[in-house]
């Protein structure tokens, strides 16, 4: 009953957007005040049907309803319940209707609570968004009805995809949603002040809503980015995949967008670049949907061939055709820019800003499409790939930091090389300091170091703003300067929001620099117990273990990782296999360091596990690119908060973003990504053994390193212990033979009682110097992971041998000889 | 001030040509060609040596896997590249089962050096991005596959857009 | 569709039109509005130029293209005003002629 409600009311929804469109039309035109309540009414409406709507899918999912094919597709009875909530948007039809929903509530927010510079745009935009509303609603409801149902219900669905499966598909879709979604708000205001030709406050009248679209797009981006990394197991966080491009592209022009706003509100000018933008901000949100849903597009992300691509594809061409008519037939309304006075002025500086935008919007969007381009000029497909991306967008990205570091030290006013000139010593800091720094740490690629030039002189001067702009403060207040500060970031936030944006950005270009720049990949076969060198570090295949967990095969691989002093850390990358169908899902582990990650991911193994394959990758830098996403998130919300006087409402606000940053923090840094923390490593062979300390049963004490210059073996055991007192007999005659030529055997008893050992002392007739191992230390030292575990030391001290489980008489001898052989030479 | 002013449009537009060249070359060199397996016996040596990006049905019989490298050969048979076609053949699925029992169709032996994929199996289509060597066999960098059955639903991937 | 899923529908299509047509069957027992009617009447009559009498009706939302020089309607409260006026009778707004507000 749930489905066949829901069916109902995205039915009623479709006529309802259209009629609040045509309502507010009739207002305007008669106006009649009464047409006007009437259309803001039935766009309230539509966001609560709509809502009601999202929640009877939400409850379909939760009880299990398998006669809804959307559910059945996407959620089986063995699913958690955090993954039966975001199933919802896990495929098309729900993710249309999440879309319908957001759209239709972001209509009503609009337009039922303006702010009062938006006030005349309202009725205009009610138009324009209920007519969004309404091409969406008509996708959802022909086309990708989520509530289509089942002719013979299943007794158990589909499943969702593993790739889905994790906290972070919570958040990244609706978080993109929201920026896309929210883009339709300027652009029908924008529209809305074209006809009513009130064409000067329009962006101010808009910040909040551009902030909460781009804030929406970039935590959609960057969570996008970081899921990939962690789950994906390819080692990277952007493949200039045309659906992640999708998502980037409308993210530029709004950018562009904001930083046109600053200047038209500045009286600068502006105007129709500014329209432009907006404009185009949508129509890129349209060729996005079009391309993830049409199939058109080749690509890992897209979902199958759909046929929505003709309706996307028709509405960007109305939109284009009817926008631009628009803009031409109120030409006249947008007052004629002046021009920017020069080039090397802050007005100068925002123009390139914005050119520079345009073009990577234009760079980006054509190596998307271009097979498609190529195909129709050349009759030959040529695909960009990562290479080219990196290619083209690199400089213009270069270009951009740069124009970010200098632009602060122009002023408003034209030429300002007197300023320049007093700030010369700061500028030679960053572009040559960052250089020198990092080549001092082993960086040393030439591009990279002109990257990290820019990256250094952006990253100084931005600090400075903030630095001079709390001390002036300070100076003229009398307050100190961390209280200037705290005060300025809370009366000043869109500047000083625009400033830790900016700072992140020149962080995250570090991190971008380090990973393009610096790559190491490598795909090896390790044998059980054989340590590998790989880059700056050791590693060491463990061994596999498997677990069952409902529909799927976990297997682990254990990694300890060793580092120039020594144990670091043990790494599980883990493989799961789905039993219904053959899909795989690689899950990486990763150990996180200020210098680089080590990405280790499980590709393979033999059936006895004896040999796994690896892939290591070395990501250099990439946490800068994390925290710079950090801060330039928080620098997005900073700017985003609202002036509110409740004491409490500000307390709790603070609280709230604290946590989510603190949250955030803690999901990339302290949870362990696959890491296994309080292990100790063994000694390696051929290093030097760990020197120990031991107490024998008769009371006095040896250490390894007295007995320097004798072949030392070391045996791990424990009375309790089957396989251990199984191999005394050999131990004992092995010590027999060789006790007089300068070997000597000590015998450990791991989690033992003197009885119990001298019990079996007694019964196996050893003689060989025996401890207990007090505290477990020298187990721990030595990293036993289970016994008996044997070590032989030569009489340099270094390690010969290290061995797991039992030993025969013939390969102990066979070890102590040559040790014997190699301390006579 | 109109000299300003024609600065401006001067930077802009030398903005604007150096993006272009990025593109042009780029596309030039970088960009990769987008090929069928006919289309690659077709250029033949014109594509040695280039990288491109190949599409095909994997034939299962001709897989070889060593675990130990780890490496792995297959062959994959010519799928029209055009989507028209595609569709009017009955659709992807038919199209890759077609084209692996088809003998006459042109095939193209495949190299790649990293653990097989779960996906590489008969009748899967295998997007394949590498360069061409002189024997005529592609040496992958990149291999993408799609799951051969139940292409309507599900391709593991994300839920953007 | 069962029985129950058809009834809620049906309601739900009901009070949406019900919510939704609420204003448009406003007739204004706003006595101001009477006076005002009633005064604009009168005017008219004493002026002598062909008025029609003008229909009550509710503030006028201040919405399409900006009148080109002569406002009918305050910008601040919607209040038909006169071609004469500075400003509004009802608000106290200043009016100017083809201004954008």
């Amino acid at each position: 009953m749930a489905a066949e409600i829901g069916r109902s009311l995205l039915w009623l929804a479709l006529p309802l957007s259209l009629y609040a469109a045509f309502a507010s039309v009739w207002g305007i035109r008669a106006r009649d005040a009464r047409w006007a309540a009437s259309a803001q009414r039935a766009t309230n409406a539509l966001a609560v049907l709509l809502g009601v709507g999202l929640l009877l899918l939400l409850v379909a999912f939760l009880s299990d309803d398998f006669s809804v094919r959307y559910v059945a597709q996407h959620s089986s009875t063995v699913i958690p319940l955090y993954l039966k909530i975001s199933a919802i948007w896990a495929g098309q039809e729900g993710s249309l209707l999440l879309w319908c929903a957001l759209q239709a509530f972001f209509a009503a927010v609009a337009t039922g609570l303006p702010n009062e510079k938006a006030r005349p745009l309202v009725p205009w935009a009610t138009v324009f968004l209920n007519l969004i509303s309404a091409f969406f609603l008509t996708v959802t409801v022909l086309h990708s009805n989520p509530f289509a149902t089942l002719d013979v219900v299943l007794a158990e669905g589909q499943g969702l995809n593993p790739l889905l499966r994790h906290p972070g598909m919570i958040f990244h879709p609706p978080a993109l949603y929201i920026g896309y979604v929210g883009l339709a708000v300027p652009f029908a205001f924008a529209l809305a002040a074209l006809v009513t030709r009130r064409i000067e406050g329009w962006t101010r009248a808009l910040h909040t809503w551009m902030l909460v679209a781009w804030l929406g797009l970039g935590i959609g981006l960057l969570l996008g980015m970081r899921w990939a990394y962690d789950v994906l197991g390819w080692g990277g966080y952007w493949g200039w995949d045309p659906v992640e491009n999708a998502g980037l592209l409308p993210w530029f022009t709004l950018t562009a967008l904001l930083h046109g706003a600053v200047m038209q509100e500045e009286r600068r000018g502006f105007h129709l670049w500014n329209m432009l933008l907006a404009i185009f901000s949508f129509v890129l949100v349209l060729f996005g949907t079009f391309a993830t849903r049409s199939g058109m597009i080749a690509s890992v992300h897209a979902y199958a061939q759909s046929n929505l691509g003709g309706y996307f594809l028709s509405a960007i061409g109305v939109v284009l055709v009817g926008s631009f008519a628009l803009l031409i037939s109120r030409r006249k309304a947008l007052p004629s820019e002046a021009g920017p006075a020069s080039l090397f002025s802050r007005d100068g500086m925002f123009y390139l800003t914005l050119i520079l935008f345009s073009t990577l919007t234009v760079s980006v969007f054509i190596g998307s499409v271009l097979p498609t381009i190529t195909e129709v000029l050349t009759s030959r497909r040529f695909e960009a790939g990562p290479a080219w991306f990196d290619r083209v967008t690199g400089p213009q990205f270069g270009l951009l930091v740069l124009i970010l570091g200098v632009c602060p030290l122009l002023g408003r006013a034209a030429a300002t090389l007197v300023r320049l000139r007093r700030r010369l010593w700061l500028l030679a800091l960053g572009a040559v300091g960052a250089p020198l720094a990092a080549a001092a740490f082993g960086f040393r690629e030439p591009v990279s170091l002109l990257g990290l030039g820019v990256v250094g002189l952006a990253g100084v001067v931005t600090v400075a703003e903030l630095v001079e702009g709390a001390i002036t403060r300070s100076r003229r207040t009398g307050e100190a300067p961390i209280n200037a500060l705290w005060r300025l970031l809370r009366l000043q936030r869109r500047t000083y929001g625009g400033y830790l944006v900016h700072a992140g950005v020149v962080l995250m270009a570090v991190g971008i620099l380090g990973t393009r720049l610096y790559p190491f990949e490598v795909e090896r076969t390790f044998r059980m117990l054989e340590p590998v060198d790989v880059g700056r570090y050791t590693l060491v295949y463990e061994g596999l273990r498997q677990e069952f967990v409902d529909d799927h095969v976990r297997t682990y691989a254990t990694v300890s990782v060793y580092g120039e002093r020594g144990y670091l850390v043990g790494l599980e990358p883990r493989l799961d296999r789905y039993t219904s169908g053959s899909q795989t899902l690689t899950t990486p582990a990763l150990r996180p360091s200020v210098r680089e990650d080590l990405y280790l991911i499980l590709s393979g193994w033999s059936d006895n596990g004896e040999i796994a394959t690896f892939k290591v990758v070395i990501n250099a830098l990439v946490n800068f690119l994390w925290v710079g996403g950090l801060v330039f998130l928080a620098g997005g919300a900073l700017a985003l908060w609202p002036h509110v006087r409740s004491r409490t409402w500000n307390l709790v606000a603070l609280v709230v973003a604290l946590s989510l940053l603190g949250g955030a923090v803690w999901a990339m840094w302290g949870a362990t990504h696959g890491m296994i923390l309080g292990g100790t490593g063994r000694p390696l062979v051929g290093e030097p053994a760990p020197d120990i300390r031991l107490t024998l049963l008769d009371g006095s004490t040896v250490s390894l390193a007295s007995l320097k210059g004798q072949v030392v073996l070391i045996n791990f055991w424990a009375s309790w212990c089957p396989s251990c007192v199984e191999e005394m007999p050999a131990l004992q005659a092995v010590w027999e033979a060789y006790e007089e030529r300068g070997v000597t055997f000590l015998g450990v008893a791991h989690r033992d009682t003197q009885d119990a050992v001298e019990a079996a002392l007694r019964q196996y007739g050893t003689t060989y110097p025996v401890g207990l191992d007090a505290g477990e230390r020298v187990s721990t030292l030595y990293g036993i992971t289970g016994i008996p575990e044997t070590f032989i030391i030569d009489a340099r001290g270094d390690l010969t041998l290290a061995h797991i489980g039992p030993i025969t008489a013939e390969a102990l001898s066979t070890v102590i000889d040559a040790a014997l052989d190699m301390s006579d030479q | 001030m109109k000299g300003h002013r024609t600065t401006f449009v001067i930077a802009g537009l030398l903005v604007v040509a150096a993006v272009v060249y990025l593109i042009v070359s780029s596309t030039g060199s970088a960009a990769q060609f987008f090929l069928t397996v006919q289309e690659v016996h077709d250029l033949a040596d014109e594509v040695v040596g280039r990288n491109v990006t190949v599409s095909g049905a994997v034939l299962g019989e001709t897989i070889v896997y060593d675990p130990l490298a780890p490496h792995v050969t297959f062959t994959i048979v010519h799928v029209p590249g055009d989507s028209q076609a595609v569709e009017a053949a009955g659709g992807l699925a038919q199209v890759l089962h077609d084209a692996t029992l088809d003998p006459t169709r042109p095939r193209l032996e495949v190299v790649y050096r990293g653990v097989k994929p779960d996906l590489l199996t008969n009748e899967a289509q295998a997007i394949v991005r590498g360069r061409l060597d002189e024997e005529g066999r592609l040496i992958a960098d990149d291999l993408l596959l799609k799951c051969p059955s139940r292409y309507e639903e599900e391709i593991p991937g994300q839920v953007e857009g | 569709m069962g029985w129950g899923s058809l009834l809620v529908s049906f309601a739900v299509l009901i009070g949406l039109m019900a919510y939704v047509g609420y204003p448009l069957l406003r007739t204004s027992s706003d006595p101001k509005r009477v006076v005002e009617a009633w005064v604009a009447q009168v005017r008219s009559e004493r002026h002598g130029s062909v008025h029609a009498v003008p229909e009550v009706r509710l503030p006028v939302v201040d919405t399409a293209e900006v009148a080109d020089d002569v406002i009918n309607f305050c910008p601040g409260c919607g209040r038909r005003v006169e071609p004469d006026h500075v400003y509004c009778p009802k608000c106290g707004r200043r009016l100017t002629k083809g201004q954008a507000p």
